[in-house]
């Protein structure tokens, strides 16, 4: 949710903001399902991410936490 | 503010008509606090039946009667409308907006719940009773064995879930567009963070329990047979739609709550929030985690072990999260400078209890070992303590804690740390000896009891008894302050609450922030 | 800041420490009263170990948090003069705190999946029993290769008026049946659990079966115990009225006494086919149909045919009216009403005498009686 509505902050910095590259935005996903995140990463995301990014990352994150789950407990039975 | 602000109404239009958030949220406090009065006398109903063994006061039809409607009433009719007349009062002054982004909706999303628990209290009164099948109404007891009034019951819930919807669309339309200028998201106070995560898992999960009642209604009705196993539907079909539901509403319940302990621990230990951020993170990984885990509640059904443990190991995972806000609350207060007023010591007893009831949840996640807890009074006593020691102790400390903003008088301080003890007292009295029988082998949802489990049950009906008798106290103390309460002398009220809704004058006048204010970096999160 | 967090980190250890001592001492004076029971079988034990884990891992964690939390309510006080600390974030720690309860949880699964794949080990059982919930008694159908089904209804048989506070209740108020579930022990017994209208829940504590009873379906679980005895539980899953009133009881026995057990049910059932050919006088059928009313139709209808959550019977249209009908609401039940189809529940003989009984009590005085016959040919037709 805090990645699908991400605010850009209007008294920024000087210097051009790049794009967050793919692990950094997989790993802010997976703070976010972990439920820790620094205040660093967390202003590095809403400052440079963009909302699309964390949406597409957030769903890819979901449907492979719900397969690995599964592949867990097929292992099993 | 300037005098050229025209004020309320008067007389009766100005609650009918409303379009004041503040005026709304006035509305919603204090309808939930009546109907946490009428859910109370019901719970009240069946502690006194179940005081000593055997049938005294009430026969069993009844008594599965007030387990329903007292189930209904405290979840849709008190805790749910209680947060969101907080949501009103709280979340454009948190965030520095003027009103609600729609008023007129948000009168019509109040308006139509009086009219629709009446509806519901109505059932009582009709020929076969009030709805007898428990709050979770599992088909097909709720259907082909259900009473007339059961078409009753399908229309409030409907209409229960188009206000909490609406008022969700409207909160989530408030905190999107209305923030004033420099309120960034990761700046928002914690209990707007909760309340935008909760309305989202409102406005997905309300629809779901529109569809599980819908098809009660074919099924009772129009001769479809979605539940029923002898047209080729499905009971556990039932149950299924129903948890998809049910338990993100527990959550949706239980977050606003922690959005409330999350702005006055920090208050009250005078020392910021810890670990904002992850808490930010936590909420919504457990408002994620809470569509996957719903056939927890199932295990007894007979789902494939396959199924049993996909359940069991997402459940247990939700600990993971839970407990970062437990341990990022008692940080907080870790080395600040603490203080107990009434609202602290409601919190702490939330901290307290809420953790007891998290562990008791841990507990049920073990599917082997629910086969043993599942619908027993242990889980009573469980889902007792993260709804009341949780959202209703949560609940009491939010009005001591923002009264004397609203009204700029101060309540009763002994009388409130009376009413803390009293009702700490009374609610563990009632709730804790009920892990003690539902571990010893005691049915939920039963009108008598064997012998055995006779010593525990007086004491948990004395605790009700005390626990109910408490809110008495907590009624006439809002009154006394709202009507003859000492003024409040400092403008701030707490010298430890930070926040944009403090820097309005006292009382907050009837408009606020009609100009947007200027988002002071030392009152922010950040 | 992180200095903050660690020191809080060490201090919540040391107590945690000293109450793990004192509560593994208390350990060993349990009452079953106020805990889970280890019950007589052994996933029974396997329950109760892992809920005795989780429980001690909770109450550990639980003692660290408090403790933490009651150290700062007492030495943090405002009143103290303390001036308040500003950290307000660690990731190391807060990353620590998450990481740590995850291995827990791990560690919790690893026994709580073994327990479970036992539980649902329902295979090479020695034999079947069939068991359905009825509003509100239970039935018990012994599976029998050669078609030689063994089945009872096992109904609530405290008095109502014990219920009632009018007589003094007995040792096993509300958990005592006209007739138990009888099992052989040492076998490992499968059953089957449906339900004939709404969902009940089959529950012996003793034997760590809960299974839900869903109407068209079939569960599966399975029991097996070495300890001779008597164990009782309720119903679990809310079911309608009377759902505090349909307990269970199983009475494990040995190999031989179940055999005795089961050739005398077997020559009663024999009993009753020979007394449906029979021809009875209405007093034989009042006597017989005044119990089985009051085991099978009283809690609905009333002990004077007064009528609840049922129709009244004393001076009612049905009772009073054409005999077929009568028979018919008997045998088939009212569709979409609680009144049930009981003749696949009651044999002819108690059939003919209950609709007899209720012709004949009450007042109503009709003077005719069925016959076993009658009840035969009108299920045929």
């Amino acid at each position: 949710m805090a990645e699908a509505i991400p605010q850009r902050e209007t008294v920024s910095e000087s210097h051009e903001p790049e794009d967050l590259s793919l692990s950094q935005v997989m790993g802010s996903v997976f703070a976010a399902g972990f439920g820790v995140q620094s205040k660093d990463r967390k202003v590095r995301d809403f400052t440079r991410g963009k909302p699309l990014q964390f949406i597409i990352a957030g769903l890819v994150f979901t449907l492979a936490f719900l397969f690995g789950l599964i592949a867990i407990v097929n292992l099993i039975v | 503010m300037g005098d050229h602000h025209h004020g309320p109404a008067k007389g009766l239009g100005r609650w009918l008509f409303t379009t004041n958030h503040k005026d709304i949220g006035t509305m919603y406090l204090w309808f939930s606090f009546a109907m946490f009065i009428l859910g109370g006398f019901f719970a009240m109903v069946i502690r006194a039946e179940l005081f000593q063994p055997g049938m005294q006061l009430v026969e069993p039809a009844f008594f599965n009667q007030m387990t329903t409607l007292h189930g209904l009433v405290m979840v849709f009719g008190a805790i749910m409308p209680s947060f969101v007349g907080l949501a009103n009062w709280l979340i454009p002054m948190m965030i520095g907006a003027p009103d609600m982004a729609l008023p007129r909706m948000n009168n019509w999303s109040f308006w139509i719940l009086p009219p629709t628990f009446l509806l519901l209290a109505s059932t009582l009164f009709m020929e076969g009773g009030a709805p007898a099948f428990g709050w979770t109404f599992y088909a097909p007891l709720s259907t082909t064995y259900a009473p007339p009034s059961v078409t009753f019951f399908i229309f409030s819930v409907h209409v229960l879930g188009l206000s909490s919807i609406m008022g969700s669309i409207n909160i989530i339309a408030t905190v999107m567009n209305m923030r004033a200028p420099g309120m960034t998201y990761m700046k928002m106070p914690l209990f707007v963070w909760t309340w935008l995560i909760t309305a989202f898992l409102l406005v997905a999960v309300m629809p779901v329990l529109a569809g599980a009642v819908t098809m009660m209604l074919m099924d009772i009705h129009f001769g479809t047979s979605f539940f029923s196993a002898a047209g080729g539907g499905d009971p556990v079909l039932f149950q299924h739609v129903f948890w998809f539901f049910g338990h993100p509403e527990v959550y949706i319940i239980i977050l606003p709550a922690f959005g409330v302990v999350s702005q006055i621990i920090p208050a009250f230990s005078r020392k910021p929030l810890f670990g904002y951020d992850s808490m930010v993170y936590a909420t919504a990984s457990i408002a994620f985690l809470s569509f996957i885990v719903w056939a927890h509640h199932m295990y007894t059904v007979g789902m494939p072990v396959a199924g049993e443990l996909f359940f069991m190991y997402a459940t247990m995972l939700i600990a993971v999260p839970t407990g970062v806000k437990v341990f990022n609350w008692v940080s907080t207060m870790w080395r600040g400078a603490l203080s107990f007023e009434t609202p602290m010591l409601f919190c702490l007893g939330f901290l307290v209890l809420f953790t007891i009831g998290g562990f008791t949840g841990l507990m049920l996640s073990i599917a082997p070992a629910d086969f043993q807890y599942h619908d027993s009074y242990f889980v009573v006593a469980h889902f007792h303590y993260v709804m009341v020691a949780g959202a209703v102790f949560s609940m009491t400390a939010a009005v001591y804690f923002w009264l004397p903003k609203w009204c700029g008088k101060m309540y009763n301080e002994t009388m409130g740390k009376t009413h803390f003890w009293i009702s700490f007292v009374g609610f563990n009295l009632a709730f804790f000896p009920q892990h003690f029988v539902g571990l010893a082998g005691m049915p939920r949802r039963i009108p008598d009891y064997a012998l055995q489990f006779a010593d525990f049950n007086m004491m948990s009906s004395i605790g009700a008894f005390i626990y109910g008798a408490s809110q008495i106290m907590f009624l006439y103390n809002v009154i006394a302050t709202i009507v003859s309460g000492t003024p409040v002398s400092d403008e701030k009220v707490w010298d430890g609450a930070e926040g944009l809704e403090w820097t309005v004058p006292t009382p907050a006048p009837y408009h606020t922030f009609e100009t947007p204010p200027k988002i002071d970096p030392a009152h922010a999160h950040s | 800041m992180c200095f903050e967090a660690k020191r809080l980190f060490r201090l919540a250890l040391g107590p945690v420490l000293m109450l793990m001592s004192a509560v593994v001492m208390a350990a060993g004076a349990e009452v079953s009263q106020v805990n889970m029971r280890p019950g007589v079988t052994e996933v029974g034990k396997e329950i109760y170990d892992l809920h005795m884990i989780i429980l001690w891992i909770c109450t550990i964690i639980g003692v660290g948090v408090f403790g933490v939390m009651f150290y700062s309510i007492i030495y943090h006080r405002k009143s103290k003069g303390v001036v308040p600390a500003t950290f307000h974030e660690s990731t190391k720690v807060e990353i620590a705190w998450t990481i740590v309860p995850f291995f827990i949880l791990i560690g919790m699964a690893v026994p709580a999946t073994s327990t479970l794949l036992n539980i649902y080990d329902n295979d090479d059982a020695d034999m079947d029993v069939l068991i359905t919930g009825y509003q509100w008694k239970w039935k018990y159908e012994y599976l029998d290769e050669n078609g030689e089904n063994v089945t009872f209804f096992s109904n609530l048989r405290t008095p109502q008026n014990e219920i009632y506070n009018t007589e003094s209740k007995g040792e096993h108020y509300l958990l005592e049946v006209d007739e138990p579930l009888v099992l052989p022990a040492d076998t490992k017994v499968r059953f089957l659990v449906t339900a004939n209208d709404v969902i009940h829940s089959w529950w012996v504590p003793d034997l760590a079966v809960k299974k839900d009873a869903i109407p068209g379906f079939i569960n599966e679980a399975w029991t097996r115990t070495s300890q001779e005895g008597i164990y009782r539980g309720q119903c679990a899953e809310l079911c309608g009225k009377d759902h505090g009133f349909m307990p269970i009881v199983v009475n494990v026995v040995s190999q031989g006494e179940y055999d005795e057990w089961l050739s005398g049910k077997q020559a009663e059932a024999a009993e009753i086919k020979e007394l449906m050919a029979q021809t009875f006088t209405l007093d034989q059928l009042m006597e017989r149909g005044k119990s089985v009313y009051d085991r099978s139709c009283l809690a609905c209808h009333g002990a004077n045919g007064e009528g609840g959550l049922g129709n009244a019977i004393a001076n009612s249209a049905v009772a009073t009216g054409d005999l077929g009908e009568h028979l018919e609401i008997g045998i088939n039940g009212v569709p979409g009403t609680a009144m049930q189809a009981f003749g696949g529940q009651m044999n002819d003989v108690d059939m003919a005498a209950v609709i007899t009984y209720q012709r004949n009590a009450f007042g109503n005085n009709m003077g005719d009686m069925v016959q076993p016959i009658d009840v035969y040919n009108h299920k045929k037709g």
